[in-house]
């Protein structure tokens, strides 16, 4: 452990893991992003061109994982590429399959936990901040609504890549038992459950900032939104698209228009 | 004009290398570009509102595997500049001018698309001659190819953002100033019926049937609170 890989070198690993969706293609897919990505530790560890030239033939094969989940792989990678150098036999022919063995689960949990459930869930709550700050007596506060969005999606993005490179380097391929441990499938029902919640409060207060005025009780004015809704959330059930229910509502609303 | 058209693509262009090659933080989403395209033409609210709208309809389109979603960048930055730059010039209401601006920008993001397929099949070549070079050792190839492909990225939402605002403006502006009355007009009734669309997008990711009680709860005891408020006041 860190004999001939230093802490700067993980530290710019972890930088240009931020970039390994910059060259994705259909073939290989991250292939580039991933070599990009450990290279300051291709430059550490292989000095010769022979050495450099088998570096880069090893990583540019197909790989794709979650881009937030990429640095645990990387810190397991870069840790048999040491113990490779410094002498230990068989343990090239390690890389491929732990490459291929863990980039799938990986990447079901880190596409569940992050694309699924935490940015939508960040893009919720700034959304309902801004509506409820939006038109009231302090306009600036909505402005807290995409600084606490981006927040609250990147302290847990940037932690696990952290944690994901450093603990996979020390660790070996105990890394997938180290981020099973974070239990982020328990992280998934806290959000549903805090999203509940959130809904409820900005479905129940909307209702001045869009500017409906149907009815003279407010209450009335909130029980249309739910209602309307609901209504949109029963024909999102039986899969219409939104962007053709968006259509059809503009158009709905010209056609009434039109008869009135 | 030009100067803003300009200076707005550019800065589109930048945030954009989020969307691919950073992986997604959050920066490139519609919530932080519709304020901020929104602050640098003088009228936030308007970049709120259409923020929040973008955000709400693709909220559940998920760039998993090899299927790209919607790139919501573009129409964000193109609706907040058409509606801010055309709303003293134009006749109508604002939010019906939005809604148009809106309705004409959606396509934008079906183009991006499109052109993300070309681009990555033009990766693919580059892998391929990437491996061939392989042999010559040299690890410099490899971080050329990553740059070139960040411009690539630039340059393609600098175009998307540029050419419709700068030379869609005044076609814009005439097919807007030609549309009859109960268009103007009858597009404001849609106004609040596309957030509540928004949400039901939202719930139809989050509610699950066991939190539906949490969800009414919530919702009954604010709107007690809003009451409360009102009898204190």
């Amino acid at each position: 452990m860190y004999k001939l890989v230093k802490k700067t070198d993980l530290l710019k690993v972890y930088f240009r893991s931020f970039l390994i969706e910059a060259s994705w293609n259909f073939e290989s897919m991250q292939n580039i992003g991933f070599t990009y990505g450990i290279l300051p530790v291709g430059r550490r560890l292989c000095k010769t061109k022979e050495e450099r030239a088998l570096f880069s033939k090893r990583h540019l094969k197909f790989f794709n994982t979650h881009p937030s989940m990429a640095p645990a792989i990387m810190g397991v990678v870069i840790n048999l590429e040491e113990r490779h150098k410094l002498g230990e036999e068989g343990v090239l022919e390690q890389i491929e399959g732990v490459k291929s063995s863990m980039m799938g689960p990986l990447a079901a949990i880190g596409d569940n936990v992050f694309w699924e459930y935490l940015r939508p869930f960040s893009a919720i709550v700034g959304v309902s901040i801004v509506l409820l700050f939006k038109d009231s007596r302090h306009p600036a506060l909505a402005f807290l609504g995409p600084l606490i969005a981006i927040l609250i999606y990147n302290l847990v993005n940037a932690y696990i890549r952290y944690k994901g490179l450093i603990q996979g380097y020390e660790r070996g391929m105990e890394i997938v038992s180290v981020i099973q441990s974070f239990n982020l499938t328990g992280l998934i029902d806290k959000l549903k459950f805090s999203a509940a919640l959130i809904l409820g409060i900005t479905v129940a207060l909307i209702f001045p900032a869009l500017n409906i005025k149907y009815f003279a009780t407010a209450f009335f004015n909130s029980l249309l939104f739910l209602g309307v809704t609901w209504a949109f959330l029963g024909m999102l059930k039986i899969k219409i698209y939104p962007t053709v229910i968006f259509y059809s509502i503009i158009a709905a609303a010209i056609l009434v228009k039109y008869i009135f | 004009m030009f100067v803003d058209i300009l200076l707005i693509s550019i800065i589109a262009g930048i945030i954009a290398i989020d969307v691919r090659t950073i992986g997604g933080t959050m920066l490139s989403r519609p919530l932080v570009v519709g304020p901020l395209v929104g602050l640098m033409l003088g009228d936030v609210s308007i970049g709120f509102y259409v923020a929040i709208l973008v955000e709400l309809l693709w909220i559940g389109l998920l760039p998993i595997g090899a299927y790209l979603p919607v790139e919501t960048l573009p129409i964000t930055t193109v609706t907040v500049s058409l509606t801010i730059l055309l709303k003293e010039v134009v006749a109508i209401p604002v939010p019906a001018l939005l809604i148009f601006a809106l309705m004409a920008s959606i396509p934008l993001g079906y183009i991006g698309r499109w052109a993300e397929v070309h681009i990555r099949n033009l990766n693919s070549a580059m892998s391929a001659s990437l491996v061939k070079e392989a042999e010559k050792g040299d690890f410099s190839r490899i971080s050329l190819i990553q740059g070139v492909n960040i411009f690539i990225t630039f340059l393609k939402n600098f175009i998307l953002c540029f050419v419709p605002v700068f030379f869609g403006l005044e076609l814009f502006q005439n097919i807007v100033n030609s549309m009859p009355l109960q268009f103007k007009e009858g597009v404001l009734y849609a106004n609040w019926l596309i957030p509540a669309l928004g949400f039901a997008v939202v719930m139809e990711i989050f509610l699950v049937a066991k939190h539906v009680k949490g969800f009414f709860l919530s919702y009954f005891i604010s709107i007690a609170l809003f009451y409360a408020m009102k009898v204190i006041k």
